[in-house]
């Protein structure tokens, strides 16, 4: 007869599983037993996400008896457990409250400021207050100044409308371990204050900075956002993170990641890097004309592994070196890059985002490269999208490629009669995502896509909205030889796909599917919402 | 292991006719060659042996390399010089016989194997994890106990599934809780105020 071992197992290893268990499954376990809910009780770690809580009342008006009484059910349960830790003597390890509403709305911001409050008398370690954005000045929610004596806390992290007071700037904040700190789309009270709490975190290692607004005058409606971030004697600084600052200063040695992104409004900025020369992981966006001070940057920065740049360049050309370079990623939506030239010997991958069809040349290259490309494409694009493939040099390297068509129609149109000259490149996996209408005929996409290369492997989305159900199900039987195409290459000398293809193995989440009954059955079983998998068919020529 | 520590362990067990051999011609001069390499090149590399014993007093031999990686705690022992491998077996009261041996086979196969592809490791821990619940736990406070941090994530991950998504009476089933504890007034209260949960 097995016994219920579970229920009666050390408690730090009850609280580990329940660390790793969505907030709903871990809630749940303290019904199971009288033993679990002791578990569930002794717990320091409370995850609170209002979402949770009124999902069912959503479309409510916020004065509706089922709201208020949601809400009643909300702050009894997140007291009753900061209550029942604090009567135990154990310590509120972790507090992260997530709240979508507005809380002067909600009438709840005395009891967010009681827990807070219990929390930072009881030891926390990681605070997490993510409250919805506000758009009105007077209505944010005030940080209560108890936060500042928090000496156990190693991670802050404060999202959405959350004030935070000048008061602040006279209390000495106690951060001694404060390892991580984030803020993200907070208002600051007055002047000085993103400093003070900064220069009070000796041992930060990360720092989170993003959409930060600087506003003392109450009953104007003008956005004015933090204009300057200055770093200077944090000697254990490993990451920071930086979204909308327009003037960046950063003396940080021991920096190894950074992630920096311009106001999106004009992208002008001031980034000064210059004693990082530590750096491991740069990730740019939205920086306007970029190039000389990027080179220059990259020479300064010989570790540097992982690159990233978003939407970086505004001129047809773009240079990249770093002898260490790893990861190399460009996504690019301007539609006008030409060339991308790569002077990287250690690189892995290149990954390349955009509606441009540049030429991609590699100076040197490891054996190891392999270039994924993920693409919008539309009918303008067509005849570019194969000179793209030929144009990467070398050839070799591309290994996958991801498409995004929201007009398949137009495409289709505008093929006209293929010329095929050569064989194409081999690849090995093509991703499918491709907004079809019922009116696109399926077949001279196939034939386009396939005589512009040869993939090893076609993956197709099967989020609901792209609606690929029909084609997933017409390709397959095209593949198995059920539905005739014709294919112009008798005269070629060159394997053409059609008479290749020897073997087609359809993968879904680990099963294969022999026949086409099972996958109809399959996609017709798929639920309604978005499935982010994707089905996949391989091909052997 | 330190190098020093396997220098001084070498240059103890090598014969002294031997450490005399310890020289090679390089650029014309005699240089004296570190006897450690001598060593290793004549006999390979030292597949050095550790014992842990189980609380049923078995022994179990296994390469120390294989536990050092996986362990933290046998890790520390040797470390820290508390262990000494002539005489010496680490004790492991709170682990059977059965369940150790499971252990040393999981970290054996890991070792080997760590080249392997993701899906064939994936799969072994999947065959591997086939016992029934009793040696799941018993795994689990071993893994526990020694600190082997990868078999502790792959337990708490069987764990987590047996308890997502499931609704309260089907976990009580699986978690075998035949009496739950609470007062009928107790069952019904959170009845109401959690109906989801059930």
């Amino acid at each position: 007869m097995e016994m219920d071992r579970i229920s009666f197992l050390p408690k730090a290893i009850l609280h580990d599983i329940l660390g790793r268990l969505p907030d709903k499954d871990a809630a749940r376990t303290s019904v199971l037993s009288k033993s679990w809910s002791e578990t569930w009780f002794s717990f320091p770690i409370l995850s609170a996400c209002s979402e949770n809580f009124f999902s069912l009342a959503r479309t409510l008006p916020i004065e509706h008896p089922l709201w208020l009484s949601k809400l009643d059910i909300f702050i009894g349960y997140v007291g009753k457990r900061l209550r029942r830790l604090c009567d135990q003597g154990l310590a509120v390890k972790e507090l992260k409250l997530n709240l979508q509403y507005r809380l002067d709305r909600m009438h709840v911001s005395h009891h967010v400021d009681q827990w807070i409050q219990m929390a930072a008398e009881n030891g926390v370690e990681v605070l997490e207050l993510h409250l919805a954005a506000s758009g009105c000045m007077d209505k944010w929610y005030n940080l209560p100044l108890c936060v500042a004596e928090a000496k156990t806390l190693t991670k802050l992290v404060l999202i959405g409308g959350i004030r935070l007071d000048p008061a602040f700037l006279k209390h000495s904040l106690k951060f001694f371990s404060m390892r991580t700190l984030s803020l993200s789309c907070i208002l600051f009270g007055g002047e000085g204050i993103m400093e003070h709490f900064i220069s009070h975190c000796p041992l930060i290692e990360h720092l989170t900075l993003e959409h930060l607004t600087l506003n003392f005058e109450l009953y104007t409606f003008r956005t004015v956002w933090v204009k300057s971030l200055s770093l200077h004697g944090l000697q254990k600084l490993k990451g920071v993170d930086v979204k909308g600052i327009q003037e960046v200063y950063i003396d940080a040695p021991n920096l190894e990641d950074l992630s920096y992104r311009a106001l999106a409004t004009d992208g002008s900025f001031k980034l000064n890097l210059d004693s990082c020369t530590n750096l491991r992981c740069l990730s740019l966006c939205h920086l306007m004309s970029p190039d000389k001070w990027l080179l220059e940057l990259l020479y300064k920065t010989p570790f540097l592994e992982s690159l990233m740049l978003h939407n970086c360049c505004s001129s047809e050309r773009i240079n990249i070196s770093g002898p260490q370079l790893k990861f190399f990623t460009l996504s690019h939506f301007y539609d006008n890059l030409k060339e991308v030239n790569i002077d990287a010997p250690n690189l892995l991958s290149c990954d390349y985002m955009g509606i441009d069809k540049p030429v991609i040349s590699f100076q040197r290259i490891s054996d190891q490269l392999e270039v994924n490309a993920h693409m919008h494409i539309n009918h303008r694009h067509i005849s570019r999208l194969r000179e793209f493939f030929q144009n990467i040099k070398p050839q070799k390297v591309l290994a996958s490629l991801s498409l995004f068509i929201f007009e398949p129609l137009s495409i289709t149109e505008s093929l006209g009669i293929l010329r095929i000259s050569s064989s194409p490149p081999s690849i090995k996996c093509v991703e499918l995502c491709v907004l079809w209408d019922n009116e696109a005929p399926y077949f001279p996409f196939m034939n386009w896509l396939l005589s512009s290369c040869f993939p090893e492997s076609i993956s197709f989305s099967l989020r609901s909205y792209f609606k690929m159900k029909a084609f997933i199900v017409y390709f397959y039987e095209m593949l198995m030889g059920s539905k005739k195409g014709k294919c112009d290459c008798c005269s070629r000398s060159f394997k053409c796909w059609w008479h290749g293809l020897k073997v087609v193995k359809v993968t879904y989440l680990g099963r294969t599917y022999e026949n086409v009954e099972d996958l109809k059955a399959m996609l017709d079983a798929l639920p309604e919402f978005d499935a982010e998998e994707f089905i996949t068919f391989g091909l052997e020529l | 292991m330190e190098l020093l520590c396997i220098r001084q362990w070498i240059s103890g067990l090598l014969p002294t006719w031997l450490s005399a051999w310890c020289i090679k011609p390089v650029g014309g001069a005699l240089v004296r060659q570190e006897p450690e390499y001598i060593l290793l090149a004549l006999m390979g590399s030292p597949l050095k042996k550790i014992m842990l014993c189980s609380s049923e007093k078995e022994i179990f031999s296994v390469e120390e390399q294989v536990m050092v990686q996986h362990s933290v705690i046998i890790n520390n022992m040797i470390e820290d010089g508390s262990y000494n491998h002539e005489e010496s077996k680490i004790p492991l009261d709170c682990v059977d016989s059965k369940t150790l041996k499971k252990v040393i086979d999981y970290c054996t196969h890991h070792t080997h194997h760590h080249n392997d592809n993701q899906e064939d490791l994936e799969a072994w821990d999947a065959q591997f994890l086939n016992v029934d619940s009793n040696g799941l736990y018993d795994l689990l406070m071993a893994a526990n106990y020694l600190e082997i941090r990868n078999l502790l994530d792959l337990i708490y991950g069987t764990i987590k599934n047996m308890i997502k998504g499931k609704k309260i009476d089907e976990i009580r089933r699986i978690f075998n809780i035949k009496d739950h504890g609470f007062t009928p007034e107790e069952e019904e209260q959170n009845r109401k105020e959690y109906p989801h949960f059930y």
